[in-house]
Formats: C-alpha cells, structure tokens, sequence
C-alpha cells in the first residue's frame, strides 16, 4: 500500500462516477475535491466509489462533507458507493451517513439520484 | 586559674591595656603623693635645721662669750683670745667668723692677728630673726643675705658687760644641709616611685590575667561553641562573671536546642506538606459523563488524610479515599507507601475487596503494630455506569438519587487495613456495587468532615447533616456538593480551629442541568503518570517505530495485523482502532515535527500485565482481543515541538458549516474511539500521549450533539 489515491471519473447519464482507489488523507483529499468540484461546476450529480479506499483520514472525511455541502447548494447531490470497511467504519462512527448517503453500488446510486 | 592566649584580637583594632592605665595611674598617684610629703617634709626639716643652726651658733657664741670673759680682764687678752678662736674655726670651717670685741667694740679675739686691735666693721643688713630662738640675755641673733650671726655679750662676775663674742655662720651652709637633705628624699622618693608602678603593674596583671580566658570563652560562644565553658578560678568579680558567662552559655544552647527543636519540627511539617500535596489530585477528572473532583483541606498539623483517582489501563477509574492513624511526616510516609502501592496495584485487581487485601498484607508488614488504615476503595465503570467498591473500616459512602432526591448511607464492615494481621481483613472485606443514573452522585470523606465539632467542642457535625447538606446542593453538581459541605463544616465548627484534615471527593453523573462533560482528556493529568505508563510500555510492550511523514503512518495497519492480541480484532472496532491510531500519529507528524521525514516517534500498545499470555494472545478470539484491548492502553512519544491540543468538542455536523468546514474531524475520531486521550506535552522523555481504547456508541456522536 502506498500513499497514492487514483481517481478515474465516468459520466453515466449526467452523473459524474469517481472510481477512488487508494488513500484520501490530506495529500490526496484536495486532488479527490478538486476532480468532485467538476461535477458542481457542470451541474451535475457526484457519485463517490469508495471500494478499493483503503484509507481514509479526518482529511479526507473533511473533503466529502465539503464536497457534499457545496453539491446540497447548488442543488445537487453527492452519494457514496460500496465503502471499504475502513471508510464505512469510520462514516458510521462520525454518524455521517445522514449527509453522505451510502448505496451498494454504483447502479443503485444512480437510481437513487434519477428518483430524487 | 587557666589563661586561653590563643585568641587574637583582631588587627584593626586598637585596645587599651588596662594593666597599663591602672599602673600608670598609680604611679601618678605615687608620685604625687610622694613629692607633697616631700614637700612638706623639707620644709619641716628646713624650719627644724635652721632652728638648730640658729640654737648651736647662739650657743657657740655664749661659750666664747664665756671662754672670753677672763681673758678680757687681763693684760693682753688678745694672747688667750686669739687660739681659742682659730680652734673655733678649724672645727667648724663652716662658720665665717668668730670674733671678740672688749666693751669699746675694739677686737680682742680674731683668727686673723692682723685684725687684733681694730674695730670690728659692721656686718651690713642684719637684722633680728623672727622668730627668734631660745637666746639668753645679752645674746642676739641676726641674719642678713649671707650670714646668720649670733652675738652674746661678755660679763663680768657682776654681770657688767665687758666685751661681746660675735659668731657668724654662712647661711650657704643651711642651703646645703637642705639640698642634702632633698637629695636624700628624693632617692627615697624615686625608690618608692619605682617600687610602687612595679607593684601596680605585678598586681594588675595578675588580678586582670581571667580576661584573656574571659575573652577567649566569650568569643568562643560568638563562634557557636556552646559546649565549653570557661574553666576560671578566681575569687573576683571576674570569677564571678565567668559563671555568669558560663551560665548564659548553658541557658542559650538550651534554647538553641529548643529552637533546632522547633525549626526541625516546621521543617517536618513543612515536607510532609508537601509530600501530602503532592501525593494529592491536582485537578478534577472527567471520565466518561462522570465528573470526579476531590478536596482537602489540611488541618494546621498536618495529618493522614488521602484521596486518589487513579487511572487504569481498562478505562476504569479507581478511586481511593483513605485515613491513615498518625500525623505529621511519619502519617505522609505512610501515606506516601499506600500511594506507591496503589499504583502498583490498581490494574492488577479488579475487585477492590482483593486490592484492599493485598494492600493490608503489604502494610501489615511494614507498619508498626498500631499503625493502621482506614480505606475506601472503588472502581467506576464509566461505560457502564457502575462503581464498585469495598471498605476498610472507612466511613460510609452519601449516595445522592437524582431521581428521589434522597440521599442513601452506603456501609461497609471491613475493618482497617494493618489493623489486624495475618489476613483476617479477607473475611471482612466485601465488594458493593451500586449503579448510578444521570443526575446520582457519591461523595466519600473523612472523619475530619463527620466528626468535626462545634464551636463549644460538644457536638459533632454528623452525617445526618452531611445528608442534609448534599441532598440540598447535589442538583447543582458536584462543585456545589464541595463548595456547600466545606462551608458548612466551617460554619459549624465556626470560631473553633481545625484539628483534623477534611477530605471530599465528589464522583456525579451528568444530567440535563449540569451537562456530561466535553473534555475527556484530563485523565491522568499527571505527567509523571504518563512517564510511568513510558517506562512500562518500554518495558513490555509492542512498539512501532514510525518516520514523520504521512505515508509512514499506512504501517500502523500493518502493525496493528501482527501484533497479537490486537491482530486477532475484527469489525468496526478494529477499523476504529486503526483509525483513531493514525490521527494520533497523524498530529504529531504535522503539528510535532511538520513532517520532517528524517525524524521519527515511537508507538507502542501495553497490554494489561494479567494479559500477557503470549499463547492465549496468538490464539485470541476477537472477543478476547477486544476485551484486551480495553483493558490496556497506547502510549505515543515523540521529540517533536509540543503543540497545544485543541479542547475537542463534538463537531455538529447538522450545522451545515461545520460540513463545509471539514476541520476537526480528527479529534472526534480520536475521542470517540478512545476512552481517555492524554496529551503530555514538554516532559522530561518528550511528548507522551496516552491512549486507551473505549469506543462510544455512534449513535452518541453528532446526534446528541444535536
């Protein structure tokens, strides 16, 4: 394990999917922002998947909250995929899960944000 | 009679020899009264000479006048007189002449022929002498500058005056007999002079010789030698001063002694203080929604009084309140052994029943018979909400129910530890467990609170009243229970002084009206504590070495995974563990050294001593791992510039710019996993956190904080 994080973003039916594989700690956390804010800056919804995060730091927990509460004003949504457990634990124990709304995977994700 | 001349007078000072003075004196005075008496005694002697001078010339001159008569009735008297007078002036050179002069005043009778037959020429300036002597008729003395002349007439049988006899002595010869005599005196006079300072100066020294030993003694007693004293034999005043001297010197090393006493005595009261109060919490602690804070007020001796909170490797506290039989320094080291051993022993028993055995068993051995202990000891399970605990001959436990507003008496029969050897103590010892709700609070004390007089010294403040008092202000935390029972037992005991130290300890339970606490890193607030749990830790535990920088940190989960019993973890504990672990480090390697990667830090776990089983370890169930865990601690040491910890609070997440914040997030995590956090910043071995694992519920984070 290193301490590298890969983004790989997906446009699925006006979504942006980011494929987050690796670490999000305050190295990584800006560059995962940064690639989040795309979708509040074109309008669109953001689905995180989180699967093969193997870590995530109070930095990187900071940076979804973020990126969440920038998406609810401009009237958009973010949504958090298939968390490794490590995320997850973490989300569950900050009772985060009222502001980052978790789904199993990406399909149900995008349901969720075409019935909102 | 013994003389000291070892002590030197000092070189700038100039000092008068009394010995000297007194001599030089006396001689004065012998001098003086030597040259009056001389004076007196040459007049006498001059007025008593002259006298006789002036008798034998008068009758020197009545002889010749006699011897004269014959002769000048015959033919040629100047034939007879002639070698009567040159006799006359061969024996008595000192006469200037002798002469005799028929009744014309012609000279009959000269020494000088050649003046036979002439008038005699008249003495010039004679005149009488006043007094006058005894003179016969016809006889007359004169005197002028020169000579002292006596002249008696020549008669014949008919008394008919013939001739006159004329018999003149120089008066340089009375100088002389005077000036001899002087002479003489003053031969006396020096004699006795030199006799006299000679006398004076043999006298004084001796009389004066005590002073040196008086003076050595005395400067001795300047320098501090108080021991010995000044051997004097000597019948004067001096001798009596020095038993004087020697006995100020007697009654100053008495009170010297006495003062030693009492300066020795404050120092013994002064150290014990500071031994109790360093023995003594400093601060309250917050474990959990339990707030536990104590308080002592010493007593103007300094007495046994002891309370500690202790905390332990499970997330427990352990809880001691104790009285010890002594006062003074012996008390606080007594105080101080029960403080080592409790230390010792608080991970080591669960039951408190079993840690006050142990405790009298090691005491028993150590303390005098008659010393003894009375003790009260509890455990509080903050998660749990329980306190369990047990009492050696201490005095009952207050327990105040929030939700009656009663206050309950908690007793126990253990007797005093020490008080009875050889392990009786097990039978009387027994563990109470009593659960507290929200609101309930405990206060434990002493008997300088229950048994505090009045100000008549009749009535003791009691623990009906101590109820009365905590039933009262308990609704208002455990300030108020503090702060109400010291002021009350103040006023009962009003003008009449403390005679015992009184000692609280408050343990509550948060409600509504008094909140939980927020901080839960006061813990152990003592630093020494965490460099006990150091020493410990480096003695037995599992440590990683870990570099300053972030992607160090991704090896705690590698640690973490072969490092028994904590490998053995699973589900979200295990995630959390890993999690609050990293931002531990995580603050160190940003705020502690701002990651300079060519420094590192030090983490280790320190499992709970009973757990060190290698065997079970390896084989542990996650249950087993995870009760392990609770029940050891973390212990994080680093080098790095000490930083201030933020004072965490639950970050409202419902507060949306919280959310976009994103900050903080790290101290929620290290506290929500952690029961107690304790930063130690700057100790003598560095920065030293420890750590020990007690998860909350999730659902306690940001929806109570709501």
């Amino acid at each position: 394990m290193n301490g590298d994080l890969e983004i790989t973003a997906v446009e699925m039916g006006g979504t942006l999917v980011l494929r987050l594989s690796g670490c999000m700690d305050a190295k990584t956390a800006p560059r995962m922002l940064a690639h989040g804010r795309r979708a509040r800056d074109g309008a669109r919804h953001l689905v995180l998947n989180m699967s093969n995060v193997t870590l995530i730091a109070s930095s990187g927990i900071g940076g979804l909250l973020a990126l969440a509460e920038e998406l609810r004003q401009a009237h958009r949504t973010l949504r958090i995929v298939d968390p490794a457990p490590g995320v997850d634990a973490v989300l569950r124990l900050l009772n985060l899960h009222k502001f980052l709304p978790i789904d199993a995977t990406e399909d149900v994700a995008l349901e969720a944000l075409k019935a909102a | 009679m013994t003389t000291d001349t070892s002590q030197k007078l000092p070189a700038h000072r100039s000092v008068l020899s009394i010995r000297w003075i007194v001599t030089l004196a006396a001689a004065v005075l012998i001098t003086t009264a030597l040259l009056s008496m001389g004076y007196v005694s040459e007049h006498n002697a001059r007025l008593a000479l002259t006298r006789e001078i002036q008798t034998r010339l008068l009758l020197q001159a009545r002889n010749l006048a006699l011897a004269s008569s014959g002769a000048l009735l015959g033919e040629f008297p100047e034939l007879t007189l002639q070698p009567i007078v040159t006799e006359i002036l061969a024996r008595q050179p000192e006469l200037a002449f002798a002469v005799v002069l028929d009744h014309e005043g012609v000279i009959q009778g000269h020494a000088d022929a050649r003046q036979l037959g002439q008038r005699l020429e008249p003495v010039a300036g004679l005149h009488d002498v006043e007094p006058a002597p005894a003179a016969g008729a016809g006889e007359v003395l004169q005197q002028n500058g020169e000579l002292l002349v006596a002249r008696a007439t020549v008669r014949y049988t008919s008394h008919r005056a013939i001739g006159h006899a004329l018999v003149a002595l120089r008066r340089s010869y009375v100088d002389r007999m005077v000036a001899e005599t002087r002479r003489q005196q003053a031969l006396v006079l020096a004699v006795f002079t030199l006799l006299g300072i000679l006398a004076s100066g043999v006298l004084m020294t001796h009389l004066l010789r005590p002073l040196s030993a008086l003076r050595g003694g005395l400067a001795r007693i300047g320098a501090g030698d108080l021991d010995t004293p000044i051997r004097l034999r000597d019948n004067t005043e001096l001798g009596l001063l020095a038993e004087t001297v020697n006995e100020m010197a007697g009654t100053l090393k008495r009170n010297q002694v006495q003062l030693l006493e009492r300066e020795r005595l404050a120092h013994e009261l002064d150290l014990a203080r500071q031994l109790q109060n360093s023995l003594l919490p400093k601060r309250r602690v917050i474990a959990g929604e339990f707030l536990l804070e104590g308080n002592h007020q010493a007593a103007a001796e300094v007495g046994g009084d002891y309370f500690d909170i202790l905390e332990r490797c499970d997330g427990r506290v352990g809880i001691a309140v104790a009285d010890v039989a002594g006062k003074g320094l012996g008390g606080c080291l007594v105080m101080s052994m029960l403080s080592a051993l409790l230390r010792a022993y608080r991970d080591a028993f669960d039951s408190p029943a079993e840690l006050l055995a142990a405790l009298d068993e090691r005491l028993g051995e150590s303390l005098p018979t008659g010393t003894f202990v009375t003790m009260f000891y509890g455990v509080l399970d903050p998660g749990a909400g329980t306190m369990t605990f047990a009492s050696a001959g201490h005095n009952p436990m207050l327990l105040y129910r929030c939700a009656t507003r009663q206050v309950e008496v908690l007793g126990s029969a253990g007797i005093p530890l020490a008080a009875i050897r050889g392990g009786t103590i097990r039978q009387t010892l027994h563990n109470e467990i009593v659960t507290l709700a929200r609101g309930d609070l405990l206060v434990e004390f002493t008997d300088g609170y229950s048994e505090a007089l009045d100000s008549a010294g009749a009535e003791e403040f009691g623990v009906e009243r101590m109820k009365g008092v905590v039933a009262e202000a308990a609704p208002n935390g455990a300030d108020a229970v503090l702060k109400a029972l010291r002021q009350g037992v103040r006023q009962w005991r009003s003008a009449r002084l403390q005679h015992d130290d009184e000692t609280l300890l408050v343990v509550s339970r948060g409600t509504a009206a008094v909140p939980a606490p927020v901080v839960r890193d006061t813990i152990g607030d003592d630093a020494s504590r965490a460099l006990d749990r150091l020493s410990e830790a480096e003695r037995r535990g599992c440590s990683l070495q870990l570099e300053a920088r972030r992607e160090s940190l991704l090896s705690i989960r590698e640690w973490i995974a072969r490092t028994p019993p904590l490998s053995a973890l699973d589900g979200p504990e295990a995630e959390w563990l890993r999690s609050a672990l990293y931002e531990v480090c995580a603050n160190v390697v940003e705020h502690g050294y701002h990651e300079d990667p060519t420094r590192s830090f030090e983490l280790w776990w320190v499992p709970l001593r009973a757990d060190v089983v290698p065997d079970r370890a390896t084989s542990a169930t996650p249950e087993e791992a995870a009760r392990a865990l609770r029940r050891g601690c973390f212990v994080v040491r680093d080098d790095g510039e000490p930083f201030r910890p933020d004072h965490w609070r639950a970050s409202d997440f419902n507060n949306p710019s919280i959310r976009k914040r994103g900050r903080g997030i790290g101290l929620d995590i290290i506290h929500l996993v952690m029961d107690t956090a304790i930063y130690h910043p700057s100790t003598s071995r560095g920065n030293v956190t420890v750590l020990s694992f007690g998860p909350r519920p999730p659902t306690s984070g940001a929806e109570e904080a709501a």
